[in-house]
This record gives structure tokens, sequence and C-alpha cells, in this order.
């Protein structure tokens, strides 16, 4: 299922280059089963609001009565839940809170009183099919669930739930997915939506799918997360931006590429995703790559799938970071482009992600296994956008390079170092989220 | 620090340098004073919060201080301190660094200057009521660090310093012939900044943190060991309570130990 891209000249055409999906390719497979539903995890902690009581009272306690009992501990009403009868009370600053809850609980017309507990979102997001996402978080589980599926290696991932402890981003920030649209109407992606987005092929504001390549790119960036259905997206709060550049046959144009970014950036989007290749520079192409960049905008490609050269425009070196991609074993796909242009790989090989719900038919979940880089280049633009969002403050140039400096010299036994293979390496999010220690004590 | 704190702690050194002389008998052969120097060592820890108080670590630091001052007859005492302390500030998290960071890398060292008072204020039978107070200014070093495990080793480079204010009253009682016990309440004020450089590749960032200490109000209970007229030591302890960002109480300790002499 590995995706080629070609360029053809098509002559008479008042285009630059083209690129084109390998008719060769095989459709992605639906998963066979699916998991059944688990509860959310809900954490029942010993943290609680400080100063806050929840006191309920039993029925036949009066009024006077209940004014008493918030007197006794110079307790004052903050909220009321009429359905419950619950008051939260405020309490002195300093007084306990555990001693107060206890203290009221004796109280002959309280029926119990408790602390504000504080809940947490969960790191590990409950979508159903989180678990098969090895990409995101590997514990050496089968790669989808058809019999005979392979078995990826622990931690051949991007540490995805470590760096979600962190942070999972916000909704300020944008990715546009440049491809052949995204499925308005899928359950994991319609409420990521910035909108119905720009068709620049049949030139309209509907950019819907009519391929499944957008489609599957979106859901990797920023699918509907901890929404108790589907997958898990990297950016999980990160708006996606369909700009539909290539046709149902998923082939473009530079022409209609270069505009789309322009009109992506005059949209707001901050992150650019390319999931796409051009074998030559176009000019065009670079001067829109350029004015995006200029615009603070962090542009991710992928290299490509044809295991030559890297293509256009992960090959900008100035402007984009290039996406290899690697495996479940951490191994790099033998189809991933090479050369020097490559700056990092991601997951691109059985990667589970959400596809038009017309796409599989209706007997089954809008839901496939994809390959190549093209899904490699979003993993990687949604640490881009959780970055952007964390520290607003960094440039393009200064995301990239953390995403590049926080890699995983995965192939670091055979090609130490940045290589032409995997850039700096297969990213990590922990590496490049989370408060790293440091200190002579540590081992 | 407020400006008022500063205020506060400036009229406490200015009484005992007004008070003192006003209030000091005098001696024989007319000197109306005695001079102080010793030495000391003191341990203290104290909860830190710092960005908006959204997060919280620990000060501990060890402080090896000299004294040079004054004692007036029944009157106030002034000293000057100088010395070398070691301010451990594990805990404290950089996020606005390219590479956000988390400090743990133990203690820096650096000078330490500050000066005493103690103003005695009444006296009943063996009890003896005082007010004292005392800043303390670590000024700290810079210290540098490597930042690895990354695609480059990157390199780290800071420096905390603090202020510590304290003022109160204190009760001695003087009933015992070669020692004292005595009790203090007092305000408990500690500020300060650490400022964190980061450099990695084509990324750089500085972040100061500004940190204040948690609980403003200590306790301390002690002993003055008075072997000889001219030679004394003093061994206290402090609490202070301070309110966890997460609520409920937490406590902070300390100690520490003078020897001091008077001629």
């Amino acid at each position: 299922m590995t995706h080629r891209f070609k360029v053809l000249r098509i002559p008479g055409m008042a285009v630059l280059a083209a690129v084109v999906l390998s008719a060769g390719d095989s459709p992605p497979g639906p998963l066979q089963s699916f998991p059944s539903l688990r509860p959310a995890s809900w954490t029942t902690g010993a943290a609680f609001v400080p100063g806050e009581v929840l006191v309920k009272f039993r029925r036949e306690t009066l009024r006077a009565g209940r004014i008493a009992a918030f007197a006794s501990r110079n307790g004052r009403l903050a909220r009321w839940i009429p359905d419950l009868d619950v008051y939260t009370i405020l309490i002195p600053s300093g007084a306990d809170v555990r001693e107060t809850a206890a203290a009221l609980s004796r109280d002959p017309g309280v029926l119990y009183a408790e602390p504000n507990f504080i809940c947490h979102a969960d790191a590990t997001p409950n979508d159903l099919l989180f678990k098969y996402q090895y990409a995101l978080a590997n514990i050496g589980q089968a790669v989808g669930d058809v019999p005979g599926s392979p078995q990826g290696k622990a931690e051949a991932d991007i540490k995805a739930p470590q760096g979600w402890e962190e942070t999972a981003g916000d909704d300020t920030v944008t990715i546009a997915i440049l491809d052949s649209g995204v499925d308005l109407a899928h359950p994991d992606l319609a409420s990521k939506l910035a909108g119905s987005g720009r068709d620049f092929i049949n030139n309209d504001d509907d950019a819907t799918d009519d391929y499944y390549h957008g489609t599957a790119v979106a859901g990797i960036a920023a699918a509907a997360t901890d929404n108790n259905e589907g997958i898990a997206g990297v950016a999980w709060n990160a708006k996606i931006l369909p700009v539909k550049i290539l046709n149902a046959s998923g082939v473009g144009t530079a022409d209609r590429a270069a505009d789309a970014i322009l009109w992506a950036v005059s949209q707001g989007a901050r992150i650019l995703n390319l999931s796409v290749g051009f074998e030559e520079s176009s000019q065009t192409l670079l001067s829109a790559v350029q004015y995006a960049h200029d615009q603070g905008c962090v542009i991710v490609a992928s290299v490509g799938n044809t295991g030559g050269g890297v293509r256009y425009p992960a090959a900008y070196d100035d402007y984009v970071l290039a996406v290899a991609a690697t495996d479940y074993n951490d191994e790099v796909l033998p189809t991933s482009n090479k050369g020097d242009s490559v700056d990092v790989a991601a997951p691109g090989a059985s990667i589970l992600t959400t596809v038009p719900t017309w796409f599989l038919g209706t007997s089954a979940l809008p839901y496939a296994l994809v390959n190549g880089t093209s899904f490699a280049a979003p993993h990687a633009a949604g640490l881009a956008a959780i970055l952007m969002s964390q520290k607003p403050w960094l440039t393009p140039d200064e995301i990239r390079a953390i995403i590049e400096l926080a890699a995983d010299d995965v192939n670091a036994a055979t090609l130490p170092g940045r290589d032409a293979s995997i850039g700096y390496g297969r990213i990590n999010m922990e590496k490049a989220l989370v408060p790293r220690p440091f200190g002579e004590n540590l081992p | 620090m407020s400006a008022k704190l500063d205020r506060i702690a400036g009229l406490i050194l200015g009484l005992g340098l007004v008070l003192g002389p006003l209030q000091a008998a005098p001696r024989e052969g007319g000197r109306t004073f005695l001079f102080q120097a010793g030495a000391g060592a003191e341990y203290f820890t104290r909860s830190l919060a710092w960005d908006d108080d959204t997060g919280a670590s620990t000060l501990s630091a060890g402080l090896a201080l000299a004294r040079f001052g004054v004692a007036f007859d029944k009157g106030p005492s002034l000293a000057v301190l100088a010395g070398y302390g070691l301010s451990d500030w594990n805990g404290l998290i950089f996020r606005d660094l390219p590479f956000s960071i988390d400090y743990r890398a133990g203690a820096i060292g650096g000078p330490v200057l500050g000066a005493e008072t103690e103003i005695p204020l009444l006296e009943t039978g063996p009890w003896n009521f005082s007010a004292g107070g005392r800043i303390l200014f670590s000024l700290g070093s810079s210290k540098a660090w490597a930042l690895t495990g990354l695609g480059e080793t990157g390199n780290l480079d800071g420096k905390g310093r603090w202020t510590r204010i304290q003022f109160g009253p204190t009760v001695t009682y003087r009933g015992f012939e070669t020692f004292s016990p005595f009790v203090a309440v007092y305000y408990d004020g500690l500020w300060g900044t650490f400022t964190m450089n980061e450099e990695i590749g084509i990324l750089t960032g500085s972040e100061e943190k500004k940190i204040r200490g948690q609980g403003v109000l200590g306790a301390s209970l002690g002993l003055l060991v008075e072997p000889f007229s001219s030679f004394q030591v003093k061994a206290e302890g402090s609490l202070v309570p301070y309110t966890k960002l997460e609520g409920g109480l937490g406590l902070k300790a300390g100690f520490s130990l003078q020897a001091r002499f008077l001629f």
C-alpha cells in the first residue's frame, strides 16, 4: 500500500509539474473488528480546590440550621446545585479543607461534606481505536486487528502520551491540510474543522475529499481525541483547515498548490502539511513556501515514496521540515526517499487513521491502515502545532529545530548522527514538550 | 520584595542604631558597649511558588556566616553578617526556554551578606521581651551545565539569588544561670529570582523566574548558652507553615547554631 508519487510533464497544460499517486497502489484496508467500549478513566486522587468544601444537608435541616453550619466554619456560600441540593462553600484562607469537611460531617444536620476534588484529563485518550495506534504509543502490540498482523517493537513510537502529559496543545493553532480535501462529515474530524475549506481543483468553497488521502492525513494530525470514538490525533485540540489541491485521482499542480498555500496563510493557518511531492522544483511553489515561512508558518512535507531523492517541497531545506517514514520497529521504510534534505522521520507503516465515510462502504467503520511518508508527515505537523500552542513566541525555524533536536536517532547503530535516511531521527514528543531534567547527579 | 517591607527592615535596623546609644548605660571605664564577633551555620528549607502561583518547589539552603557587631549595655545589638551559602533550587521548572527544563542540578554556592539587630523591650522578673530583625542577601553565582540527550549537546547557565527578611518578638527566660531558653514568632519573607540561559544549535533563550517563599509567619525555639560572660552559643530550630498550592498545610523547617565572643 505504499504510495508512490510520480511527476509527469503534462503537455499543453499551463502547469509546472503535477503529482500523481501511483495507480498500482492497493486501497487502504479496513480493520476487521473493533474493541469493546471502555469507560473513561477518571483521576480521583487527593487533589482538591483549596478553600472549598461541598456540603449536602439532610432534607429536614432548615435554613437556619444550614446557615448556622456555614457560620460555624466561617464559611461563605459560593455555589448551589439545586437538583442535588449541594452547596459549595468558601472557607477561610489557611483553614484545612479536610478537617473542615470532617467537622461539618459531624454536624447532625449535614448528610455529608467533602473537599471539592479536582479531576484531571487523562493523558491516555479514550478513543476506541487508540490501542492500535502503535505510532503514538507502541507497547509491542499487533499492528492491526487482522490475524497475522505484524507485531511492533515496544517504544518504537513518537511518545505521544508522555508528551500529552505536558500539553496537548490548544485550538488557537490551525493545521492546513493541503491535500485531496477532508471528509467534512467524518465523525472523528467534523468537530475539528476550521470551516469547509477551499477547493482549488473545482474552485469553490467545499473541500470535500473525493479521494481519501487528505482525510487520512488530517486524522493523523488532529482527529478529535478523547471523544470515546475512533482514533486519537497527535494535536488533540488543533483545528484542521481542509485545502483541496489534489483531484479525485490524487493529482495536483504547482500553481494550485502555490495558490492554496497563500490562501491557507491568509486564513490564519500556522502549520501547513503537504503530503505531496513534486519531482522537480517549481519556482512558483518555492515562492509560496517562502512566503508562508516568512509569515510565521511551519511547513511540513513528506519526502516521497519512490526510494529516490527527496521530493519538493520537502527538499526546500530552508523552509520545510522534510519527514521520512519509519515502521513499527523503528526501521526506515525501504521506499522512503533519501537525501541530505531529510530532517526527521515518523511512523509511516500501517498507520491507522480516518478515511472518508463512503470509502469502505457502510459495513465498515471509516478507519483504515495506510502506508507511506504521506502519513509520517502529519505526525510531525501535529507536534509542530502543539509546540506552537505551547510556546507561541517561537519562530518556524525554532520549532523545526526543536523537533529535529528532540528526535531519537533510532538508526544510530549503523548511521550515527544525522543521516540521509531519517535525518536527526524519529520524532519524540516527550523530549520536545516535557521539561527536561538536568544535573550532574542524573543517571 | 515590596518597598513597604524594605522600609520596615530599614526601620528595624535604624531603630537599633538610634535606640542603642540612648538606652545604653555607662560601663566601667566609660565604655557603654561590647563588640561581638562570631560565626555560625544554619540550614533552612522553604517552599517556593512561582509563575503566578502555578508552580511550586523547595529551596534548601545551607549558610556559613561570620558576624561582627556591637551590643550596647541594656540596649540593642547590631551585627553585620557575611559568609557563603549553598542554595539548592531543585524542582524549579523553566518552560519559557526553547527546550523546557527541570532544574535537578543541586546546590549553587555564592556569597551571602546581611545584618541583624535585637532590641530589648521589657524585662519582668526572669522574662525578657525583645524585638529582633534580620535581612539576608544570597547573591548567588553563575553555574553552567551541559544539556545532553538531544541531537546536539546544549549549554545551560543559571544564577539564583534570594533575599530573606525576618522580624518579630522574642521571649527569653533568664531564670537559669548559664542558659536561657527562648521562643520567637516572626514575619518571614523570602523573594528571589533565578535566571537561566539556554543555547543549543540555533536555539537560544533566557528565562528569569521570580520566586517567593510560601508562608510568611514562622516560629522558633532555641537556647542561648552562656558558659562565660564573654562567650555565647545560640542554637535555634524554626518552623514555617504554609498553604500548599494544591490545598492543605505544609511545614518547612530550619535550624542554626552560632558562637559569639563579646569583648
